[in-house]
């Protein structure tokens, strides 16, 4: 026995409320399971529960492992009530706000009721739902009834671009102010920053899982700096570096880097897509306002779409062909000439009637060329499997395919297809490759269920946020892939020891969004040719692990390396080589590779890049023949090169 | 006392002044707050999950409340206690248990004297390890197998080869030299805190 348990002194008397707070402070230090859990993520989304575009999260708790479900049940349903009331409330005041606004009222009127119809939910609601649109009606009612409730023109609609989040829905006097929950502007960012952080969690575990399937290994994360930069040479936006970490909230917040972001995005949604000469500065400016007003950009898009003015209509088969691969991630190429043999999606009479679409009502119907050479007339109707209308089920619009521009146009609003396909171009902005590529798409990682798991969890955030493309690129900008830096392989100069099959590994791991993107240097097609050819003479047809060198020229011994020479940046045209490299192996493996006759490769290796009106190009085809490292496979290998060279000035 | 569903009372919910600090978001309050109304219902007899659950409908409570307003981070953290003792009540009411009797300010005082340092209670979590390092081991055994392992008395007695009754006076001492040890240290960081 102890001294102390012999102590004679009288036991110490803790006072009841003493001992519960030692109890409960040591079992907190012994128990592993009675730590303090962090339950910010699953307040905030709570919180912004009843806003229907905010992702909802199951409430997390112990007692949903079985400790309390009677209780978890009960708080559950006690909340359900209260919401279906609400929901009710909601539902009434809006349907008496449309009721007012079709008695003709005046726009201040309508400003008026839409004011107090915010004011008098609650502060969370207001937290998620915002500004209201079309003279006081909920956008998510206006959503789910836009087919039978006509669309008000909302008064807040100016230089014809849509708003829904203005600004100006935001202003209020201050008498109005002050009759207002004084958090629900001040507290918007909360909750949808811990909403994205869900969002963005699982987005991260699929891209995690898709990195893992294909054998990919990350490279370490960058430090802030170097990620506020990276986001800057990308986007255009440099975002706020505070204790350590980027702020994304930040980001996108002035006017010039959203008219940077909008001038990247516009591109990539439009490109090669015939546009009339003072078309893009337009769109430019107004997708501007838009971003940074925070407001719905499928609705810009509708409205682009329904304008004439904007497209060169003269040219249906190219304006058919680049915004269905750009608006709708449409197999459009292998569509043209005939059935998609790699996505059974796209067949080419769906893409004849796409394309007649845009045929003016004065000129000739379209007419296209089956495989046996015989004429057809194209319907002009836009096909239910490419536009997925309705966000929350599979369900496309079969009965009702629009069969004009302006129908087109309209059916792109609240489009899952649509969302895609901006997830897809935001994706290309950071990464210079969509995050989901399409079939056909030379030089693409596999597809992989993961991979398509990343892709809807990005494009249902951007429908949750109903098209609000600066939080979609904030999104982006904060996603794992972004923080992750080039692979080790690229960094100081250890690529000069790498040997080839390690190099291409690394690019290959790249192009899997493994890490950043590899920016070549700008070269034509002569220096571009003269890179990959360099080295014919010494590299073999498969990639040898203990052959060249990179730093060593053509020839040389690389165990004659002097190892105290102090290594250098590599030159362009090593880059260019050992892009070329990578790409070969992902070349051999495509579609391409398919086609066994040398001339049809030969074309389509122009198609697939967009080329339909290839031209013949002796001069560089002998040349490409003529420069081929395995003579047996000559035309095949330059079948490659033409590709490759073609898909670097694309 | 007052249906906590029904509770209307202001607590911290004075509306800010004047060169006071800004309003915190909610993220922020959250991150704050949390972990000291977590401790603090733990400290009221709750189990862990029990504690996940009310200190979620907590803050859900007070975010939604339209009058509240924070004041001063003490007054919030106060304000959210009130509002986790009466959810508790609640919760007991509801569950046919007859606990209501006990009052809130007693454990609140308490709460303060224990972990109203720093809000969370992390410092006297932190301390409370220290001080717990300072116990004899056996005196340490005796409390790690009560609280780790989840060991009867007897069991305890068992190990060190004493009686039942003395294995009761060892742990009640051992939490007495506990209390004065962690007090002392937080006056000490008080009053270092103060200088």
């Amino acid at each position: 026995m102890t001294r102390d348990e012999l102590n004679p002194n009288p036991l110490p008397m803790l006072s009841e409320a003493d001992e519960k707070a030692i109890d409960s402070l040591l079992d907190q230090i012994h128990s592993t399971s009675s730590k303090p859990p962090d339950l910010t993520v699953e307040i905030l989304c709570q919180l912004s529960q009843g806003s229907t575009f905010l992702p909802k999260v199951e409430r997390v708790s112990r007692s949903s492992r079985g400790a309390y479900p009677a209780e978890g049940k009960r708080v559950e349903s006690r909340r359900s009530r209260w919401f279906t009331m609400a929901a009710g409330v909601a539902a009434l005041a809006a349907s008496v706000a449309l009721i007012w606004i079709q008695l003709d009222l005046s726009p201040v009127k309508n400003l008026t009721s839409s004011i107090s119809s915010e004011s008098s939910r609650s502060p969370d609601a207001a937290h998620g739902e915002l500004a209201l649109e079309n003279g006081g009606l909920l956008e998510k009612d206006r959503a789910s009834n836009r087919e039978s409730i006509p669309v008000i023109k909302s008064p807040l609609r100016r230089d014809g671009v849509p708003l829904v989040r203005s600004e100006g829905a935001n202003k209020r006097s201050d008498k109005q102010a002050d009759a207002l929950p004084q958090k629900s502007i001040v507290d918007y960012a909360g909750p949808v920053a811990d909403s994205m952080a869900v969002s963005l969690k699982r987005f991260d575990e699929s891209l995690s899982q898709y990195w893992t399937r294909i054998g990919v290994v990350p490279a370490s994360e960058v430090d802030a700096t170097t990620l506020a930069n990276r986001v800057e040479e990308r986007f255009g936006a440099k975002p706020r570096v505070a204790k350590d970490s980027v702020v994304v909230e930040a980001a996108f917040t002035d006017d010039s880097s959203c008219e940077l972001l909008a001038t990247r995005l516009v591109d990539g949604l439009f490109k090669a897509v015939p546009l009339m000469p003072d078309a893009k500065p337009r769109m430019i400016l107004e997708a501007t306002k838009v971003i940074s007003a925070g407001g719905q950009f499928d609705e810009l898009i509708a409205t682009w779409m329904a304008d004439p003015s904007l497209f060169n209509e003269q040219q249906p088969d190219q304006l058919a062909q680049n915004l269905a691969i750009n608006l709708l991630d449409a197999d459009a190429s292998c569509a043209r000439c005939h059935d998609s043999p790699v996505d059974g999606r796209f067949a080419q009479h769906d893409y004849w009637s796409f394309a007649s679409i845009f045929v003016p009502a004065e000129q000739p119907p379209l007419f296209y060329e089956l495989e046996d050479g015989r004429q057809k007339v194209a319907e002009p109707h836009v096909p239910s499997s490419w536009l997925k209308q309705n966000t929350n089920s599979d369900q496309v619009i079969a009965s009702t395919e629009p069969a004009s521009v302006t129908a087109f146009a309209g059916s792109l609003r609240a489009s899952q297809t649509l969302a895609g396909a901006i997830a897809n171009r935001l994706w290309e902005i950071g990464f210079d490759s969509p995050l989901l590529a399409r079939a056909s798409t030379l030089l693409t990682p596999p597809r992989d269920e993961a991979l398509q798991s990343a892709h809807r969890e990005l494009t249902e955030w951007i429908i949750a946020n109903r098209f609000d493309v600066r939080a979609a690129a904030r999104f982006v900008v904060s996603t794992n892939a972004m923080r992750r830096g080039p692979s080790d392989l690229f960094l100081d100069n250890d690529w000069q020891l790498a040997n080839e099959a390690a190099l291409a590994s690394a690019t290959l791991s790249q192009r899997a969004f493994a890490s950043s993107k590899v920016r070549l240097p700008s070269m034509n097609q002569e220096q571009l040719l003269a890179a990959i050819e360099a080295r014919v003479g010494s590299v073999p047809r498969a990639i040898r692990s203990s052959e060249t060198v990179l730093a060593q020229p053509s020839g040389s011994d690389p165990k004659a390396q002097d190892s105290t020479l102090k290594p250098t940046n590599p030159r362009p045209d090593e880059m260019v080589w050992a892009r070329w490299v990578a790409d070969r192996t992902l070349l051999r493996d495509s579609w391409l590779h398919w086609i066994k006759n040398p001339t049809q490769r030969q074309l389509h290796a122009y198609y697939a890049n967009g080329v339909t009106n290839a031209q013949e190009e002796p001069e560089l085809l002998q040349r490409l023949t003529a420069a081929a490292d395995d003579k047996a496979n000559a035309i095949e290998n330059a079948n490659d090169r033409l590709a490759w060279l073609l898909m670097q000035q694309n | 006392m007052d249906d906590p569903a029904n509770d209307r009372s202001e607590g911290a919910g004075a509306y800010l002044r004047d060169g006071e600090p800004p309003a915190k978001s909610p993220e922020e309050l959250i991150r704050t707050h949390q972990t000291g109304v977590w401790r603090y219902l733990r400290m009221l007899g709750c189990e862990a999950s029990l504690a996940d659950d009310l200190t979620q409908e907590t803050f859900l409570k007070v975010l939604r409340r339209p009058s509240f307003t924070q004041h001063s981070d003490a007054a919030t953290a106060a304000y959210l206690r009130k509002t986790a003792h009466n959810l508790l009540v609640s919760v007991h009411r509801k569950g046919g248990q007859r606990r209501t009797s006990f009052t809130n300010d007693p454990l609140d005082e308490v709460w303060f004297r224990w972990a109203g340092q720093d809000l969370s209670g992390d410092l006297a979590v932190d301390t409370l390890r220290e001080c717990l390092a300072a116990l004899t081991e056996r005196a340490q055994l005796a409390l790690k197998m009560r609280f780790a392992d989840d060991s009867s008395r007897t069991a305890i007695a068992d190990a060190l080869h004493i009686t039942e009754h003395g294995a009761r006076n060892l742990m009640q001492r051992a939490k007495q030299q506990l209390k004065e040890c962690v007090q002392q240290k937080l006056v000490d960081y008080e009053a270092n805190a103060n200088r």
